[in-house]
């Protein structure tokens, strides 16, 4: 009689295998839940049942963090340059699409500058409203046409 | 990088593909994020004044189940479930039979009992059938069958109860 072991393996290994026969593009990963292990009345037999989901590689997502602290201080997301195309963006614009993640304060920032930068994204600087309050200009690009933020670094010298 | 790290690492990641779906007036997708994503750290690497957090990302392909006998190890079913959505009636009934062939590997006694579109949760999926017939005979209860996609000409599941008939008297 085969342990749970080899059998949640030959799962994976069928489930691969005809995965990527129907997906030769794509790089899967399988993960496996918590097997279930039960008498099937019709089958009348001892049914082993093992449920998978199959994950496709999509690219990667970088986080700046500060070797000092071990705190997060920006990211770059490298998908947010797909499709990337100049569409000029407003300042409160900006500044909200930017407030939507936690290195952002929409209240106490301001928008300083914001160009056209590199592959078309929009590029904004963003400062502390206030001097003296120990928040760092930050550097936001965002692709103006699928209008996904593709990243926030702080700017000046490190963490 | 410590354990909180990583996790305090991890909350960029999804903060900051929500805050995206936010700013592209997705924000109903907000609740199955992580449900449909998912990310793994990959590396961590030291780079400038920074500590470069690297996560791999993924996007969920399909879902997967299968049932094996646990006394031999013999494969019941399996199932590609959601590759059943968008079926449709196109392909043809020929197709059909030998994409399912391929897939479900019927043993000689296998006798072909249906091939036909049925209607499987408001869409037509392909269905493949075979009895088993020993000498003749029917073996109750034994069968073969599989579920082709008629859209993606996709087999997405192969279901099998079989056994090999003993017709040597049992002591009963």
């Amino acid at each position: 009689m085969p342990d749970t072991q080899a059998l949640r393996q030959k799962v994976k290994d069928d489930c691969l295998r005809r995965a990527q026969a129907l997906f030769p593009d794509d790089k899967l990963v399988a993960e496996l839940a918590e097997p279930q292990s039960r008498w099937h009345p019709f089958l009348l037999r001892h049914v082993f049942a093992q449920s998978v989901v199959l994950w496709r590689r999509a690219g990667h997502f970088d986080v700046l963090v500060d070797p000092a602290t071990g705190e997060p201080v920006g990211f770059e997301n490298p998908d947010g340059w797909r499709e990337c195309r100049w569409i000029p963006l407003a300042e409160t614009d900006v500044l909200a699409m930017a407030a939507r993640t936690a290195f952002v304060d929409g209240q106490a920032m301001a928008v300083a500058s914001l160009e056209q930068g590199p592959r078309g994204c929009a590029e904004a600087v963003l400062q502390p409203r206030r001097d003296g309050q120990g928040v760092r200009p930050l550097r936001v690009r965002i692709n103006p046409a699928r209008r996904v933020l593709i990243s926030i670094e702080p700017i000046g010298q490190g963490a | 990088m410590s354990d909180a790290q990583a996790a305090a690492a991890e909350a960029v990641v999804w903060d900051a593909l929500k805050a995206d779906l936010w700013n592209r007036g997705q924000a109903d997708r907000v609740l199955t994020l992580q449900h449909e994503r998912r990310a793994e750290l990959d590396s961590v690497a030291d780079e400038g004044p920074y500590r470069r957090v690297r996560f791999a990302l993924f996007r969920r392909r399909c879902d997967y189940a299968a049932q094996c006998n646990a006394t031999t190890g013999e494969e019941l079913s399996w199932l590609f479930g959601s590759l059943l959505r968008g079926s449709s009636d196109e392909m043809d009934k020929e197709q059909g039979v030998a994409l399912a062939q391929e897939a479900a590997q019927p043993p000689p006694e296998a006798v072909l009992e249906q091939a036909d579109y049925q209607v499987q949760g408001g869409q037509p999926v392909f269905v493949v059938r075979w009895a088993h017939h020993h000498d003749g005979i029917p073996v109750e209860r034994d069968y073969i069958q599989a579920l082709v996609n008629g859209a993606t000409r996709r087999v997405v599941a192969v279901h099998r109860k079989w056994h090999d008939v003993d017709p040597a008297p049992s002591a009963r």
